[in-house]
């Protein structure tokens, strides 16, 4: 029972953060198309503004606030990858829409330019970031089984990007604009809509939501420039294991590799857990290669 | 108010339009007819800007908009119902009616009454998707979508195509009602003679990209017709 619980807890919070560094990616790559090798360096960005947040408060506030750092990092890092994420946009992608594989290279070049960038501005070595004293510790279900508050606090995290983003893109004006130019940009545009202000928005908030995980990573360890390398694979593979262009497969492809991950690393050890993983979303993607939740054909006519 | 000069315009390296001239007038229903190929659609697609021309203008109210987005040419009066009626397949068909609102050069935030009260059908299926909606109902969501913005200028591109014929009169019945407010110009497409003859006040005909022939109602007779639209 233990057991279980722990390993399903376990499965959970691998999913949720499996979840936060893809959801940008679904948006970026998801709705957009744009094969963004850049966006683990927006995560990175996203780790550099909280550790930023968090010397500023360590040097200029009194140290009773300390704590409450976090609290603003989680905004400072999306507004610091949003703007990255529209300059990006408008000085470089929205000349390569329509061409994959000129992006994948250009988007990879950025990348490692925005690698380089944080190498001159914080050295080479990773950094540290203090949590914030009320995420240590962790919630006590029974003897032996504790599940540590940072982990809840990134599935709550989780769970609240989603429920802002469903309400941004299901609900809003600019939601729906955004639907209707990844679906019919000449349509869109023949209605009157800003095909090109949607394009930078879109980008931005995937970018944004970047910045999202990244802070939330700077709770599970130190960060360095080369963070977003280790995410970029993962991010990529729920995206595309999920569907392209479905929130819901995004979800579903996080979840199921977070739990298969969990279950197989259990089962065996965790190299051959991770391989595992890998062999069954080959195998899974044979056999439906439009991923979990692919669009129905019929109302694409 | 609308204005086409000189038009030359076409795909990559072939050009479909040359030197193509016409005038929608407010009020008017002005047909474009022509045998298939001849370059009908691309004319409509240049005048609402999707295709760049490469000469000549197109000017509406004496504002030229040659060099226009798109979107720019439907916030200053121009709506199109575009032939295959590319209505946004994974969107509510209500979503879709607010789409049409973009445009509008007054701030609304419903569909006016006006633009839906022609098809009654729609107001039942606001919840659907716009992708399971048979064709003839997808295509009063087209119009209705147009008519959201109220344009000045309607661009209808084969309105009827594939349509089941009540369908086809309430669309005849809509244009017709248009005609009667007199506040809306109205250039046409249509492959259907009957269809053009009982609403249309002018006519072009086209071949090969241009305008071969230009006159009202009355002159377009059976000679005409044979020449430059019988297969």
């Amino acid at each position: 029972m233990e057991v279980f619980l722990l390993q399903l807890f376990n499965g959970l919070s691998i999913s949720s953060i499996l979840l936060l560094v893809a959801l940008g990616l679904a948006i970026t790559f998801g709705l957009m198309k744009v094969i963004n090798m850049a966006h683990g360096e927006l995560i990175m960005i996203g780790a550099y503004s909280t550790y930023l947040t968090q010397n500023l408060f360590q040097d200029y506030l009194p140290k009773s606030l300390f704590d409450w750092y976090f609290v603003l990092a989680v905004p400072v890092s999306f507004v610091i990858a949003f703007i990255f994420g529209l300059i990006l946009e408008i000085s470089l992608i929205r000349f390569l829409y329509g061409r994959p594989l000129d992006s994948l290279l250009a988007t990879w070049g950025v990348g490692l330019v925005l690698q380089q960038l944080a190498r001159s501005i914080f050295g080479a070595p990773n950094v540290a970031v203090t949590s914030p004293a009320w995420l240590n510790g962790g919630m006590k279900i029974m003897d032996g089984t504790l599940l540590p508050y940072k982990r809840i606090f990134i599935i709550a995290l989780v769970i609240a990007c989603l429920v802002s983003m469903y309400f941004y893109i299901y609900r809003s004006h600019e939601g729906r604009r955004m639907r209707a130019v990844m679906q019919n940009r000449d349509m869109a545009s023949c209605l009157g809509v800003s095909t090109r202000r949607v394009d930078a928005m879109t980008f931005a908030i995937g970018s944004g939501i970047a910045g999202i995980a990244g802070c939330a990573l700077t709770l599970l360890g130190p960060i360095g420039p080369s963070l977003g390398t280790y995410y970029i694979v993962d991010a990529f593979m729920v995206v595309v294991l999920g569907g392209v262009g479905k929130l819901v497969g995004t979800v579903l492809g996080a979840t199921g590799i977070g739990m298969f991950n969990t279950l197989f690393e259990y089962w065996t050890n965790a190299s051959l857990g991770k391989v595992l993983v890998f062999v069954c979303i080959v195998a899974f993607l044979q056999w439906k290669p439009m991923g979990l939740v692919a669009m129905r054909s019929r109302s694409l006519d | 108010m609308l204005a086409v000069q000189q038009l030359e315009a076409g795909y990559g390296e072939s050009v479909i339009l040359r030197d193509v001239s016409l005038k929608v007038k407010r009020g008017q229903v002005v047909c474009l007819l022509g045998r298939n190929g001849v370059g009908k659609t691309t004319l409509m697609k240049s005048i609402m800007g999707l295709l760049k021309a490469r000469e000549g203008s197109v000017t509406y109210n004496g504002k030229d908009l040659t060099k226009k987005a798109p979107g720019l040419r439907a916030k200053s009066g121009i709506g199109y119902v575009p032939q295959g009626r590319e209505i946004f397949a994974q969107l509510s068909v209500y979503e879709n009616l607010l789409l049409g609102l973009e445009a509008s050069r007054v701030k609304v935030s419903t569909v006016p009454e006006e633009a839906i009260a022609k098809f009654p059908v729609l107001p039942t299926m606001y919840e659907r998707r716009g992708g399971d909606l048979s064709g003839g109902q997808q295509q009063q969501l087209a119009f209705a979508r147009a008519l959201a913005a109220r344009p000045e200028v309607l661009l209808l591109d084969e309105p009827c195509e594939g349509i089941q014929p009540s369908i086809v009169d309430d669309i005849r019945d809509v244009i017709r009602s248009i005609k009667a407010d007199g506040q809306t110009a109205v250039l046409l497409v249509e492959q259907s003679l009957d269809f053009v003859k009982s609403v249309g006040d002018y006519f072009y005909v086209l071949e090969k990209g241009a305008v071969v022939w230009e006159g009202s109602l009355e002159s377009l007779d059976d000679e005409v017709i044979r020449k430059y639209l019988t297969v």
